[in-house]
């Protein structure tokens, strides 16, 4: 299918379009980070004559950033790793296996998720504190896990669903037993789903305020979320630094964005036979 | 089988959790407030004691969560006064953690609900205070403020009054001010901010009449509260037996009628009032200079003059109503009920809000609650806040009812009413007396 | 044809035959039980309950309330009002974001330079966490800086800065907007995934036969994608429909409960009034509405799966 001239102008006329409306508010967040403290008070400055690289320093050199960073990082790597190896392993499950109530099932874990989350962190507290999980990374974890899982598992099944019986069954016949056909078969194919949904699993416990700040008492051990949230003050907000951390708290995302969208690529249309 | 299992296991593990420790019926409610009933008896003994071989046996970790204008900046003071609390007391070890004001009642209300939380808490005296006391998460402290030797501020102090116990003590206050734009005031032929409501309308008309905004605040209840207490109108009279809603008495009328018709003669205040959502951000209508009054706290001074550095301004006391008198805002401290040292804690809250302690607040321009305060650091940084000092003997807290930020909303919707040209100054107050009535009878 | 993947036998639901797949999906449905299943009884079981904090001193607290709670909060006008409110902020929500959504990834679906450039580009917008977004978006709509404002006046649209967060009338679609910008490319990732299940032979072949792109986009395009996007579009309701954060970091269910949301009102009874019975039960009712709006929508698609 080749593409008109004219067609192809008006998709880049499009994609110039969403990138534009995508970034806008961000030139803003941008725009502060390099503002100096006169500069963002004053209205003459909206879009700045001079920039400082001052505010990314402070946070960089003369905060806990890097920490709260390593944190985040690691509670989010964690949680993505085993969210996304147990929800493929249920989603597998709930789509290649006869289990008796398996819709029931699926449904069941999606309740689970439309009770409003502000009104569950004391019950959430009473258990963490059982388990001895107050002020640990654990604790957040196991958390983050719980509240991802459930879209998780979801978003594979329809993704598995996707994928037709018959191509797993004729690499069968070929000699692969499940696992091995598993893997050369259905993981390739089901590829775009997969990355989206790590992206998911990644992007919320990245994101995720609520717990963090319920959970973790010690300065140290605080996420980026929460860290970020020291220069909004009781009196004044720091917007130079607040801005400059926003920044730097979106690095690993947009490098995870960059990897993710280009296995976004794939699936059938590479070409594999349709069902 | 395995799913039956799974089943199982997971209803067993959640049924010993309701059973266990459930938020549920009686093993846990009951639990959580005991500490508070128990409490006056406990400490009675545990204070003498204290008192008796002075401050040497200590020990023990102490968690400390205070509002982060405290705490978000370089060599906090708070450190450095926990610092020298556990050199004078070798065995103990203080943790401070800063979070800001909404985030800091909701963490805490959560964790000291699920019977944990930090021992010592710092609580805006907007009627926090008297919330966790009736929820029993906070210790009275009768018997403590009795025997100290510091001297707090009876309005500060009466802000964690709740049922004839004092469940916080005073750390620090802080009032309403009248900022004003010299230039607009020049402009207008005056040389002085104006004393009384009257002086205070003419000024806004005539800025009006030159086509600037009249006066900027944010639309919360320390501000509304202001307006009825100049006129000698406590908006719920709580020192019967019952609250009772007096906000359309006369006197509060009177109030109402002149602060709305502020908007409805002269169109007085600025749209970007509507946008303030925080008091950290309402300066911004009054830094574009070209509105002559502002009505804010301490705080927005450091906001103005880095917002517009070129502008000139002033700070006046609130113009008076029928008498002097403006609304209490600031911070109190309060221990955990499940406080797991409340002897420790009350000691390292006396130290905070002893005299000792006192460059904790004067070095940000804060006012200590107590009477023997040396005001001259503050005033050293900003002479201007002399204001606040004067202010300092007619504040009022706020009807000390329990759920007080209700009632804040509910005030602050009556006056948006009249604001956004809905309803009449009558209808709106009328309405208003009819909410809060409602609401002394659901919650007393 | 797709999706069309259940050709087992009944006999095959017996256990022995299907052990591994009760083994795969154990420890997921394990960790959600042993985590939710207590808050949410919990949760629940307040909702019978009186539980009004601030009277955790009197006899009958955490007593058996039966519908209580229930009746106080459907009788309440303001609660009524956060029902209305939440149908319009969740079905505008949904429609606008589905919409624009599809229509992105249509077109970062092209072959183009620079497509992996845009996809991370538009992806951004949900990278943002949703504090820096609602401080963000409070700047763009600022009556004296704010870029909105800057432009309408400059267009000689609006005389001098309108409030658009302070005001009755805009609040609504001013947070609709700025969570429109959040939340659509959640959306888009997963359409985007999904349009790579559907083969370019597909459309080769149809090409042939001579369909225009809005036959392709109807006829081939759209039932393949159909059941991916269905089930992106339920996550994405449920948490529209609870989507605190966008509503109150903003707004705070203001300017006269104007943007008061069923979430924020639960909220608001819990942490303002500490009427936790109340709070609960209004949760309950969230809980069921989006139970059944699932249901029935699950139902709708399998229902097309089977024929």
């Amino acid at each position: 299918m080749k593409r008109t001239k004219i067609e192809t102008t008006v998709l880049y006329v499009l994609s110039v379009i969403i990138a534009l409306c995508s970034l806008l508010p961000f030139l803003w967040v941008f725009m502060t980070a390099l503002k100096s403290p006169e500069q963002i008070y004053d209205i003459n400055q909206i879009i700045p004559t001079y920039i400082t690289l001052g505010n990314f320093k402070q946070v960089l050199f003369q905060s806990n950033f890097v920490r709260y960073f390593i944190n985040s990082a690691y509670i989010s790597v964690i949680v993505t790793m085993i969210s996304m190896v147990v929800a493929i392993m249920a989603a597998y499950g709930f789509c290649r296996y006869n289990i008796v109530g398996a819709e029931k099932m699926k449904m069941g874990i999606l309740f689970t998720k439309m009770f409003p989350g502000v009104l569950l962190s004391i019950p959430y507290y009473v258990i963490m504190k059982k388990l001895g999980l107050i002020d640990t990374h654990t604790g957040l974890i196991i958390i983050n896990c719980s509240f991802v899982l459930p879209f998780a598992v979801w978003n594979m099944c329809t993704f598995f669903l996707q994928i037709p019986w018959e191509i797993e069954e004729s690499a069968m016949i070929d000699g692969c037993n499940r696992f091995q056909s598993f893997i050369k078969v259905i993981f390739p194919m089901a590829k775009p789903g997969i990355s989206a949904t790590t992206l998911y699993c990644f992007l919320m416990s990245w994101d995720e305020f609520m717990y963090a700040n319920t959970f973790i008492n010690t300065a140290i051990k605080k996420t980026v979320q929460v860290g970020i949230r020291d220069y909004i003050g009781e009196y004044s907000t720091d917007w130079g630094p607040l801005m400059a951390s926003v920044i730097l708290s979106l690095i690993p995302v947009i490098v995870f964005f960059v990897f993710v969208q280009e296995n976004l690529v794939g699936g059938l249309s590479a070409g594999a036979v349709k069902g | 089988m395995k799913k039956l299992l799974a089943l199982s296991m997971a209803t067993v593990v959640a049924a010993g959790m309701l059973t266990g420790c459930g938020g549920s019926k009686p093993s846990e409610a009951p639990a959580t407030q005991a500490p508070a009933t128990e409490a006056p008896a406990e400490t009675k003994g545990e204070e003498k004691a204290a008192e008796t071989e002075a401050t040497a046996e200590l020990s023990g970790e102490l968690a400390v969560m205070v509002n982060n204008a405290f705490t978000g900046m370089e060599d906090p003071a708070i450190l450095r006064a926990a610092k020298a609390f556990e050199e004078k007391h070798p065995g103990v070890k203080i943790t401070i953690e800063g979070l800001s004001g909404k985030e800091l009642i909701s963490k805490f209300t959560t964790s000291a609900m699920a019977g944990s939380g930090p021992d010592v808490v710092a609580l805006d005296n907007s009627g926090w205070p008297i919330d966790l006391a009736a929820m029993g998460l906070i210790l009275p402290l009768d018997e403590q403020i009795e025997a100290t030797s510091n001297e707090y501020l009876q309005g500060p102090l009466d802000s964690g009054l709740y049922e004839e116990n004092y469940y916080s003590v005073p750390w620090y206050f802080n009032n309403t001010g009248l900022y004003y734009n010299k230039r607009i005031l020049n402009e207008i032929g005056k040389t002085e901010a104006p004393a009384n409501w009257e002086e205070f309308e003419e000024d806004i008309r005539l800025a009006t009449e030159k086509g600037y905004a009249g006066v900027s605040t944010r639309l919360d209840g320390y501000a509304v509260f202001n307006m009825f207490f100049a006129n000698d109108n406590p908006v719920i009279d709580t020192t019967g037996e019952r609250p009772v809603v007096t906000v359309n008495e006369d006197s509060g009328k009177e109030a109402f009628n002149f602060w709305t018709g502020l908007h409805t003669k002269y169109h007085a205040f600025p749209e970007g009032m509507k946008d303030a959502s925080d008091w950290a951000t309402a300066y911004t209508t009054f830094v574009s200079d070209d509105c002559l009054f502002f009505v804010c706290g301490d705080w927005a001074y450091a906001n103005i003059k880095k917002g517009n550095p070129d502008m000139e301004f002033g700070l006046a006391p609130m113009p008076e109503g029928k008498v002097k008198a403006v609304c209490l805002g600031g911070y109190n401290l309060a221990i955990n009920s499940n406080a797991s040292n409340p002897e420790l804690a009350w000691a390292f809250v006396e130290y905070l809000t002893s005299k000792e302690c006192d460059f904790v607040m004067t070095e940000q321009g804060r006012i200590p609650g107590r009477t023997d305060v040396d005001y001259a650091p503050i005033l050293e940084l900003n002479p201007d806040y002399q204001v606040f000092i004067d202010e300092a003997e007619y504040t009022v807290p706020r009807p000390r009812v329990k759920n007080a930020a209700s009632v804040d909303e509910k005030m602050v919707d009556a006056f948006k009413k009249v604001f956004f040209d809905q309803k009449t100054a009558e209808e709106a107050l009328n309405e208003l007396e009819a909410e809060l009535n409602d609401f002394i009878n659901e919650n007393y | 044809m797709k999706g069309k993947t259940q050709i087992r036998k009944p006999d095959e639901y017996s256990f022995r035959k299907n052990i591994n797949g009760y083994l795969l999906i154990a420890p997921a449905v394990i960790a959600i039980l042993l985590l939710s299943v207590y808050p949410l009884l919990n949760g629940i079981w307040i909702s019978f309950l009186n539980y009004d904090m601030t009277k955790a001193k009197l006899p009958d607290f955490g007593t058996f309330a039966g519908l209580r709670n229930y009746k106080v909060i459907f009788s309440n006008s303001k609660y009524l009002n956060a029902v209305s409110n939440s149908i319009v902020w969740t079905l505008t929500n949904i429609v606008v974001q589905l919409a624009l959504a599809m229509g992105v990834a249509l077109v970062l679906n092209e072959k183009l330079k620079g497509r992996s450039f845009f996809r991370t580009v538009a992806l951004l917008p949900w990278a943002i966490p949703a504090a820096i977004s609602a401080l963000t978006f409070s700047a763009l709509y600022d009556t004296k800086i704010g870029i909105f404002n800057t432009i309408l006046i400059k267009m000689g649209i609006l005389k001098e800065g309108y409030s658009f967060l302070g005001n009755v009338s805009t609040a609504m679609p001013a947070v609709i907007i700025a969570n429109v910008w959040k939340s659509t490319p959640f959306l888009m990732i997963f359409i985007l995934a999904a349009l790579q299940g559907v083969s370019y032979d597909m459309y080769e072949s149809a090409a042939i036969d001579g369909a225009g792109k809005v036959k392709r986009f109807l006829y081939i395009t759209l039932p393949n994608i159909k059941e991916p996007m269905a089930v992106a579009v339920i996550l994405n309701m449920i948490s529209i429909f609870n989507n605190f954060n966008a509503i109150w970091l903003l707004t705070q269910g203001g300017p006269l409960d104007s943007t008061e949301i069923m979430y924020t009102y639960a909220y608001r009874q819990a942490f303002v009034d500490h009427k936790f019975g109340y709070a609960a039960a209004t949760s309950v009712v969230i809980f069921i509405v989006i139970a059944i709006l699932t249901v029935i929508y699950v139902k709708m698609i399998s229902s097309d799966r089977n024929k």
